[in-house]
């Protein structure tokens, strides 16, 4: 046994903590080698990053709502410009999406804890130390979004490991859930651009910190790393959306999903499009014309047509159940594709959409959308993180409102983009005023939503827990075991797997 | 309960050795990103003229070309650690082990020694950003470097310990994966920074 396999009375001794620990309850949750335990801390503060996040996209539409009368200092503006899309993606929805995975991808591939629990531990820790230095320390910028990236980059090689390695007998490559699938995806993409994100930081920080010659200085930093919060790279932050839509829609049409294969491979084609480190505008100027840019940038709206489509398929052959879980997946996936197409049509260069804020909306369509998904898998898992159903006809009208709201968010940004309102600043001579208030109201809209589904969880949480193993008659492994699961995982041995829908082939046996 | 049929006796995951394959895996993008927008920011300047590389500034070619030397060995003495611990000569390991920590250090040794050498400051002379991109280049790769001899001394511990056997000796070949890595990483920087300047 290596020193990387966690014996099952570690993992016992993470769990112990649930039923009180002798050590108490704070040094038991900053010990913890548990994943499921990781996983809810990674979820609980990422959500109030996200809520934050988008309460700075807030002010920020009001403040170029508001002309003639600024309430936000002129000097914090771009600080926070550049704060509100990094904390959206880095300190809200990849963490969101990666704690949702560190929860539920050992228990849909049968594994006991995730590979190495003790990194996926300390990669929580390094992401929240960088994250709080990164909001409180302006002159720590760089390396407190290094030391972000870092903790997001271990917590990817442990969701990574676990899935290539850690599956359970018979369970081969090909039949792992479309969600933990999405997640070995969306990690080993990580694992290929943040470190190219981290490169350009070192030399940030190197010039910053000695020279402040080469790279503009304070002002002159954010456009070389403007890469990672742009297209195409943006996609790679959403490829958890098809997985879990592929998930949900299946379970809620009671039927098997129409084509795996196919939503495998579409989840596969979406990370390699999203491939996002060469575009660096700033050292490479002639990126946006060579063609295999342009070709990813037409291919993106491929996957997740495809994913759409199979859905289709599947929900057209069988009447589904309508459920918050479906409601937010689909929502997630139709502004997913909504945020692709318009990625096509940044490269029409007569349109001159490039540097407006039609490059806002497509960033609030991909990676908001995305929230929406993290969300709906929030719901979704509910009953398995704490044993408890969430209101599903609350969450149902939060997810009919998380979309309304994205799309009242984004819209007026897709109509400024067209009159060529710049990007990123709120001085501008061209833009509608009225429609930048409408975006602000839209984004209140969108936090109130995260607000709701977090008030909704805690009060069910209130309530006590009653769901049953597998209360939405899901198809994977996560639902063959208690809720919520014992300490290592399963408390018998699982056996054999010998399709994607283990459950339901039981069904259908029995 | 889910009835399926029952599994076969678990084999033993080789859960280190992917771990480290995707770690590596990180690491070749940092140098590649590193690399690049080195080579970029070069030609931005002009290739290799006064406005890229500080006039008067020599490289310790020899110093470099045996920084890499010594690599090499240390990635020969790493797998020879693997081999030996696949036949059961525990003494052998143990050497390639010791051997390979002091090829680690001694490319330590080399990196400060050429910083020396080079007499050239992030700060002077200024206007050229040669300095700027040669430093943060090796000093990345300086510290991938200690990573690896702190990785290294970890194994060699847990080979003394007993935990390296014939038939597990998955830890020692993911610290020989580790060292390939570096010496990739190491030659490639050398190529670019060393020769092309």
């Amino acid at each position: 046994m290596t020193i990387t396999e966690t014996r099952p009375e570690a993992a016992e001794a993470g769990d112990r903590t649930i039923g009180g620990d002798p050590r108490g309850v704070i040094v038991g949750w900053v010990t913890t080698g548990d994943h499921k335990r990781i996983g809810r801390m990674f979820i609980a503060v990422s959500l109030a990053f996200i809520a934050g996040a988008l309460v700075i996209s807030c002010l920020l539409a009001f403040e170029r709502a508001s002309t003639g009368s600024t309430f936000l200092r002129a000097d914090a503006i771009g600080q926070l410009f550049s704060l509100s899309s990094i904390g959206a993606v880095f300190l809200g929805v990849v963490p969101l999406l990666i704690g949702i995975a560190v929860y539920i991808v050992p228990l849909q591939v049968g594994a006991r804890t995730i590979a190495f629990p003790r990194a996926a531990a300390a990669s929580f820790w390094v992401w929240l130390i960088g994250s709080g230095l990164l909001i409180v320390a302006v002159d720590l910028f760089t390396v407190a979004y290094g030391v972000v990236l870092l903790g997001l980059l271990t917590a990817a090689v442990c969701v990574a490991s676990t899935v290539l390695v850690l599956r359970v007998p018979g369970m081969r490559l090909e039949m792992v859930p479309a969600f933990a699938w999405a997640a070995l995806v969306q990690a080993v993409m990580l694992l290929l651009t943040l470190p190219v994100l981290l490169a350009n930081l070192i030399y940030l920080y190197v010039d910053h910190r000695y020279a402040r010659s080469a790279f503009g200085g304070n002002f002159g930093m954010a456009a070389y790393i403007a890469w990672a919060t742009r297209q195409p790279q943006t996609y790679v932050y959403a490829i958890p959306v098809l997985g879990f839509v592929a998930e949900v829609v299946p379970v809620f049409a009671r039927a098997r999903l129409a084509m795996h294969s196919v939503v495998l491979f579409a989840i596969g084609l979406a990370g390699i499009l999203g491939f996002g480190a060469f575009a660096q505008a700033d050292f490479a100027p002639g990126y946006s014309h060579q063609a295999l840019n342009i070709i990813m940038s037409l291919a993106a709206p491929i996957p997740p047509l495809l994913v759409l489509g199979v859905c289709a398929l599947t929900l057209r052959a069988h009447r589904p159940k309508l459920a918050s879980p479906l409601v937010f997946g689909l929502a997630a996936a139709v502004m997913y594709l909504a945020g692709t197409v318009m990625g096509v049509f940044t490269f029409f260069s007569k349109l001159h959409l490039v540097d407006t804020v039609w490059e806002e909306a497509h960033f609030n369509y991909v990676v908001f959308g995305s929230l929406l998904a993290g969300l709906g898998a929030l719901a979704y898992w509910a009953p398995k993180m704490s044993d408890r159903l969430l209101d599903d006809r609350r969450v149902i009208g939060l997810g009919l409102l998380g979309f309304v709201a994205l799309a009242i968010f984004a819209i007026p940004q897709v109509i400024n983009g067209i009159i060529h309102q710049p990007v990123a600043t709120v001085d501008f001579t061209t833009g509608n005023e009225m429609l930048n208030l409408v975006s602000g109201i839209g984004a209140a809209l969108l936090t109130l939503v995260v607000l709701g589904v977090v008030a909704v969880i805690l009060n069910g949480a209130r309530r006590g827990g009653d769901s049953g193993a597998d209360p939405w008659g899901g198809h994977t492994l996560e639902w063959a075991t208690t809720s919520p699961p014992p300490p290592a995982n399963f408390s018998q041995p699982i056996g054999v797997v010998e399709s994607e829908t283990p459950l339901l082939d039981q069904q259908a046996g029995s | 309960m889910l009835a399926l049929p029952p599994a076969p006796a678990p084999t033993r995951p080789r859960l280190l050795l992917v771990g480290t394959a995707l770690v590596c895996v990180a690491g070749s993008m940092l140098f590649a990103g590193l690399l690049a927008i080195y080579l970029q920011a070069r030609d931005t300047a002009g290739g290799t003229t006064a406005a890229w590389f500080p006039p008067g500034v020599k490289v310790p070619g020899i110093a470099a070309n045996i920084l890499v030397i010594t690599m090499i060995g240390a990635v020969i003495v790493a797998s020879w650690a693997v081999y030996a611990i696949r036949r059961g000569a525990r003494t052998d390991s143990y050497v390639a082990l010791g051997a390979t920590i002091m090829f680690g250090l001694a490319v330590l040794n080399a990196q400060v020694y050429i910083w020396r050498q080079m007499k050239v400051g992030i700060l002077k002379p200024a206007g050229q950003p040669f300095p700027l991109f040669f430093y943060s280049t090796t000093g990345t790769l300086f510290v991938a470097l200690v990573t690896g001899v702190v990785f290294t001394v970890v194994m060699a511990f847990r080979t003394l310990g007993g935990r390296s056997t014939p038939k597990d000796s998955e830890g020692l070949t993911a610290l020989a994966m580790y060292w390939y890595f570096l010496a990739a990483a190491t030659v490639a920087v050398w190529f670019v920074v060393y020769v092309n300047k």
